[in-house]
C-alpha cells in the first residue's frame, strides 16, 4: 500500500495585528491508501486548519511551513499552497464540510453542482472539457441512488435548502463518489445532523472506502464517533498531535493523560450511575512554551510548564508527554 | 409557498401602498394651500370663477367627501386641467413621464455596469491599489451635490471640449416623430427617423451620465461587500474543493449570490434617479417629468404638482415591487418565507 499523504514538522500560524497565533504546531502523520485516519480535538485544537491546510483553502493571512508535505506524490510549495494544490483538487483531494446547509450554493441547483464535479472528473481524469450542461441527468441520478437518497429523480432538480441536511451530506459524497478521489478529508461532517442520521452518514462513508478505495481524514470532536470509523486515531491538543496510534489500541489502553480524559469522558453503560467524568478547565494558550495540556493536567510536573516534550514512539504508538520518557 | 402568491401578496401590498401616497397627498395639499381654489384661480380671479371651481371641485364639502372623490379620480388618472399649460394633467404626463423614463433607464444601465464592474474589480483586488482607485472614485462621486457633477459634466464635456451636446432632448431644428410609444427614442426608430433618433441619443448621454454619476457608488459599495462575503462562503470552498474552474467559480457562483443585495439596490437607485432627475433635466433643460414638476412650481400649477408627484410615488412603489419578484425569481429560498 503507497502513501498518499506524508507530512513531516508540518507548522501553520496565522497573522493577526494582534501577533501570530499558532494554530498548527509540529505535526507529522502519513496516510496510506484505503487508510480512515480520525483525528480527534476540541475547538480550537487546530483540527479544522488542518484540514484546510491539506486542501489549499486558508485564508490569506496564514503562513504555512513544513519540512516535508508530500500530497499524493508531489512535494508540495508551502509558500503558495492555494496555487499548488489547484490540480490535486477534485479527483485528487475532495473534501466534506461540516456545515451542510453552507457548503452547497443556495442559488444553484443539485444537479448543476453535481454537475460540475462531473466535469471535473472529466477534465483531470480524460483531459475534456464539458460544460456542466453536457452532462447527463441520468448518470448523475445513478449516484444519488448509491447514497440512498430518497427520490433522486426530483432531489436532484431541488435547491440546496430544500434538502434535510443529512440529504446534503449524501450529496457530497454523492459527489466524492463520482469524482473518487485518492484523499477524502470529512470535517465534522456529521456534527450538524441528530444521531441516526450521523450513523447512516458514516456507512455512506466507510463504504466509499470499500467502493473506491479512497484514503479518509474524518475530523471530529467526538472520540466515539471517531472510533466506529477510524483505522488509527490522532488526538490533538493546542495544535500539537498528542498521541497517534491503532484506534483499538489507543481505547483500549490510552497513554496521554488528555485522551485518558477524552475516553473516560464517553457516557456507557458501564457508568450509567453516578457523574460522568470531565476534564477540568479549558483550553488556554500556554505562554511559557510548555505542554499546552499543562494547565489541565493531573499529572503535570514542573517541566511540563517549561518545555514540549518530543513526540516518541512506545510499542507503535506515538505519544507526547514527559510521563512516557 | 408558490412564486404566484407571493407575487399576489406583494401586489395587494403594493396597491395599499399606493392608496397611503394618494392619502398623504391629499393630506399635503390641504396643509400646504387650505383653499386651493385661490390658488387655482390665480391672484386677481373674480369672486365668481373661485366660486365655481370650489362647486366643480367638491371644496365645499366635508374633507372625508373631498377625499372620496380625490381618491377616484387620483386612481382614474384624472388630475384635472393644468391652470398653467391649459390642457389636462394625465395628457402631460403622458407626454412627460416617458421622456423621463427613457432617461432613467439608460443611466439605470450605465449605473448598474458602471457599480457592478467596479464593485467587482475592487473585490478581486482588495487592499490593492485597485481597491482603493475605485474607493476614491466613488466617494468624490457619492460626496459631489447632484447639480455640481452635472454642472461640471456640461462645462467640460458639453462646452469645452465640444463632445456632446449640452442641453435639450434633441437638435430642435429636426422634425420630432409623431408619439406612438410616447418614448421619442423608440418612436423615432419606428418613424426611421434616424437623425432624430441619432440626435436624441447624443442628448441623452451626459444627463443619463450625470445621474449615473451620483448613484453608482452605492452599488460598487454593496457588490464589493457582498462579493467578499460570497467568496469567503463555504460554498465557495466547497466549488474550488470539487475542481470549478476560477472563472465559473468567481461569476456564477460569486456574483450570482453578490446580485441579492444589489437588485433591491437598483430598486432603490431608481426612486432616487426619479428625484435626482428633478434637477439633472432641469439643468440639462431635458424637458421631462423632473422639468414638469419643476416649471409647474415655479407657475403654482397645483393640479400638475399634484399629478406629477402621485405618479412619481407610484413608479417608486412600483419599482420596489418589481424589485421584490426578481429578488424571489433569483434567490429561491424567498418563495418560502
Amino acid at each position: 500500500m503507497g502513501l498518499t499523504l506524508d507530512i513531516e514538522e508540518l507548522y501553520v500560524t496565522y497573522r493577526t495585528p494582534e501577533g501570530n497565533i499558532p494554530a498548527v504546531r509540529d505535526v507529522s502523520f502519513t496516510l496510506s491508501e484505503g487508510e480512515i485516519l480520525g483525528i480527534v480535538g476540541e475547538s480550537g485544537s487546530g483540527k479544522s486548519t488542518l484540514a484546510l491546510t491539506l486542501t489549499g483553502l486558508l485564508p490569506q493571512n496564514v503562513h504555512v511551513h513544513a519540512k516535508r508535505m508530500n500530497i499524493l506524490g508531489n512535494d508540495i510549495d508551502t509558500s503558495n499552497l492555494r496555487k499548488a494544490l489547484d490540480p490535486l483538487r477534485g479527483v485528487g483531494i475532495f473534501m466534506v464540510f461540516q456545515d451542510p446547509f453552507a457548503s452547497l450554493n443556495p442559488l444553484i441547483r443539485i444537479r448543476d453542482q453535481m454537475a460540475e464535479a462531473y466535469v471535473t472528473k472529466v477534465r483531470q481524469k480524460h483531459g475534456i472539457k464539458l460544460g456542466v450542461d453536457d452532462v447527463d441527468d441520468e448518470e448523475l441520478i445513478e449516484y444519488l441512488k448509491r447514497v440512498n437518497i430518497s427520490d433522486p429523480h426530483i432531489s436532484i432538480y431541488k435547491y440546496p435548502h430544500q434538502l434535510s441536511g443529512g440529504q446534503i451530506q449524501r450529496v457530497m459524497i454523492a459527489m466524492a463518489l463520482i469524482l473518487e478521489p485518492r484523499i477524502l478529508i470529512a470535517d465534522e461532517p456529521t456534527t450538524a445532523l441528530d444521531v441516526i442520521t450521523q450513523i447512516q452518514v458514516l456507512h455512506e462513508l466507510k463504504r466509499l472506502v470499500d467502493e473506491i478505495k479512497t484514503s479518509i481524514i474524518f475530523i471530529t470532536h467526538d472520540i466515539a464517533l471517531a472510533s466506529v470509523v477510524s483505522d488509527r486515531l490522532a488526538v490533538m491538543y493546542g495544535g500539537y498531535f498528542m498521541e497517534v496510534g491503532d484506534t483499538l489500541n489507543v481505547l483500549k489502553e490510552p497513554l496521554h493523560p488528555y485522551t485518558v480524559g477524552l475516553i473516560s469522558s464517553i457516557p456507557n453503560k458501564r457508568k450509567s450511575e453516578g457523574y460522568l467524568s470531565e476534564i477540568k478547565g479549558l483550553y488556554v494558550p500556554s505562554e511559557t512554551g510548555g505542554c499546552p495540556f499543562a494547565p489541565r493536567c493531573s499529572h503535570a510536573k514542573d517541566i511540563c510548564i517549561k518545555e514540549i516534550p518530543i513526540m516518541r514512539e512506545i510499542n507503535g504508538r506515538h505519544i507526547r508527554c514527559f510521563l512516557y520518557g | 409557498m408558490s412564486i404566484w402568491t407571493y407575487i399576489i401578496n406583494r401586489a395587494i401590498r403594493a396597491f395599499f401602498l399606493i392608496l397611503g401616497i394618494i392619502v398623504l397627498t391629499f393630506l399635503l395639499s390641504h396643509v400646504l394651500a387650505p383653499n386651493p381654489a385661490y390658488v387655482w384661480a390665480g391672484p386677481h380671479a373674480a369672486p365668481s370663477v373661485v366660486q365655481a371651481i370650489i362647486g366643480e371641485y367638491h371644496l365645499n364639502q366635508p374633507l372625508y367627501v373631498q377625499l372620496y372623490y380625490y381618491l377616484i379620480s387620483s386612481l382614474t388618472f384624472n388630475f384635472g386641467i393644468s391652470p398653467f399649460f391649459k390642457q389636462p394633467v394625465s395628457e402631460l404626463i403622458a407626454t412627460y413621464l416617458p421622456r423621463t423614463l427613457q432617461l432613467i433607464f439608460v443611466a439605470m444601465i450605465l449605473t448598474g455596469l458602471i457599480g457592478i464592474f467596479s464593485g467587482a474589480f475592487a473585490a478581486e483586488h482588495k487592499d490593492e491599489w485597485g481597491d482603493y482607485t475605485v474607493k476614491a472614485l466613488y466617494l468624490i462621486s457619492w460626496c459631489m451635490p447632484p447639480f455640481l457633477a452635472a454642472l461640471l459634466l456640461q462645462l467640460f464635456i458639453a462646452y469645452k471640449w465640444g463632445f456632446l451636446p449640452p442641453n435639450l432632448m434633441a437638435d430642435p431644428t429636426l422634425p420630432s416623430p409623431k408619439p406612438i410609444t410616447g418614448f421619442p427614442i423608440i418612436d423615432a426608430i419606428i418613424e426611421s427617423n434616424w437623425p432624430y433618433f441619432i440626435s436624441s441619443l447624443r442628448h441623452l448621454i451626459l444627463p443619463a451620465f450625470a445621474l449615473a454619476l451620483i448613484s453608482f457608488g452605492i452599488i460598487t459599495r454593496i457588490t464589493r461587500s457582498s462579493m467578499l462575503l460570497s467568496l469567503n462562503a463555504d460554498y465557495i470552498r466547497s466549488a474550488i474543493m470539487r475542481g470549478v474552474e476560477k472563472r465559473r467559480v468567481i461569476y456564477t457562483h460569486a456574483l450570482k449570490n453578490s446580485m441579492i443585495p444589489v437588485i433591491t439596490l437598483l430598486a432603490l437607485v431608481f426612486s432616487w434617479m426619479i428625484s435626482g432627475s428633478v434637477i439633472i433635466e432641469t439643468i440639462f433643460s431635458y424637458q421631462g417629468l423632473g422639468w414638469l414638476l419643476t416649471t409647474a412650481l415655479y407657475n403654482y400649477d397645483y393640479p400638475t404638482v399634484i399629478g406629477c408627484s402621485i405618479v412619481i410615488g407610484i413608479a417608486v412603489v412600483l419599482a420596489n415591487f418589481v424589485a421584490d419578484v426578481l429578488y424571489a425569481v433569483i434567490d429561491p429560498r424567498i418563495k418560502l418565507g
